[in-house]
């Protein structure tokens, strides 16, 4: 919970300073209020990508929401629809977190309550985040430094997600399609790079799990 | 950025984040039934579609046309990655990065 805060600072920060509207900014904190989505968001914004491709970024980032939903769902059931809407609309990672928590503790009376408080909790360290951030960006000229934090937040959100060599070597190759297909029009770049790099996934995995030629000759 | 672009970009990520949100209120399509090779697959996009971002976002804004790989702005992206990737730390990341390009750059 300590961490929403000052990221929802950098989010509002880096926003403005890459030349969004404040109130562009603050409206991509309330509606879509997902930390890796926003940086996606706002990275691809930053380049003119097409609002398409921005928009299916965000669908394809924030895919994990619907693992979160469906483990939390047996918790849950048992609530009205609207605890369950309210709660479905404020998970986050962290509030998953809080929530995965405290349903596994052995006295789950008034669990659902404690989610809902934290969770709210959270949703308001972030939108306070984003408006002091936002002061902070039109505040700071929007530098060439500024602008290279962007991408450093995507890396700092793709690095957990390398748990393995697949995944490395997917992510290495959709990175340099990527950079060789970037003249494509209208982002279909991105698309293929991300496609071949699934491939490459696909392929590297079955390699690792296939036995080794070499240690069956012994 | 045009004003009708971002509002479409914040109406359609506010779209689909909710239909994730709420998709335990009606599944869309059951995981357990699709292929074997497109559930892997699956699990390999979300790191590449970033790590596509983030190399495509690197490049863009400076060069007129030509990519030039080696520039100041990846080698530093290069020395960031590994801080990332070895200390899991979005600050630590940052201020790396950040300083490694003024390095780069006086």
């Amino acid at each position: 919970m300590v961490g929403v805060l000052p990221v929802g600072i950098l989010f509002g920060t880096l926003s403005t300073a890459a030349d969004l509207p404040p109130l562009a900014t603050q409206a991509l904190s309330l509606f879509i209020y997902t930390g890796g989505a926003q940086f996606v968001a706002i990275n691809l914004m930053a380049t003119d990508t097409p609002a398409v491709v921005v928009v299916l970024a965000m669908l394809i980032i924030n895919l994990r929401h619907m693992l979160y939903s469906a483990s939390l769902a047996p918790h849950i059931r048992k609530l009205s629809t609207r605890w369950r809407l309210g709660l479905g609309l404020l998970l986050s990672d962290e509030a998953y977190v809080v929530a995965s928590y405290r349903y596994q503790q052995p006295d789950i009376t008034h669990a659902h309550w404690y989610t809902l408080s934290s969770a709210l909790c959270l949703w308001g360290a972030w939108q306070a985040g984003t408006a002091i951030g936002i002061s902070f960006g039109s505040v700071l000229p929007g530098q060439s430094l500024l602008d290279f934090a962007l991408p450093l937040t995507l890396l700092t959100l793709l690095t957990p997600l390398i748990t393995n060599r697949a995944l490395a070597a997917s992510a290495f190759s959709a990175g340099i399609i990527s950079l060789l297909a970037r003249t494509l029009p209208y982002g279909t770049g991105l698309l293929l790079a991300v496609i071949l790099g699934a491939v490459v996934g696909i392929y590297a995995e079955a390699r690792m799990s296939a036995p080794d030629p070499r240690e069956e000759r012994l | 950025m045009e004003t009708t672009s971002i509002v479409w970009i914040i109406l359609g990520g506010a779209i689909v984040t909710i239909v994730a949100r709420l998709s335990f209120l009606a599944p869309i399509v059951s995981y357990e039934r699709l292929p074997p090779t497109v559930r892997t697959g699956l699990r390999f996009v979300p790191p590449a579609v970033l790590s596509a971002i983030i190399t495509s976002v690197l490049v863009q804004p400076d060069e007129l046309g030509q990519i030039i790989l080696i520039n100041p702005r990846m080698i530093a992206a290069a020395i960031a990655a590994i801080v990332a990737w070895r200390f899991h730390n979005t600050w630590l990341t940052l201020g790396v990065g950040m300083i490694a390009l003024w390095i780069l750059t006086l």
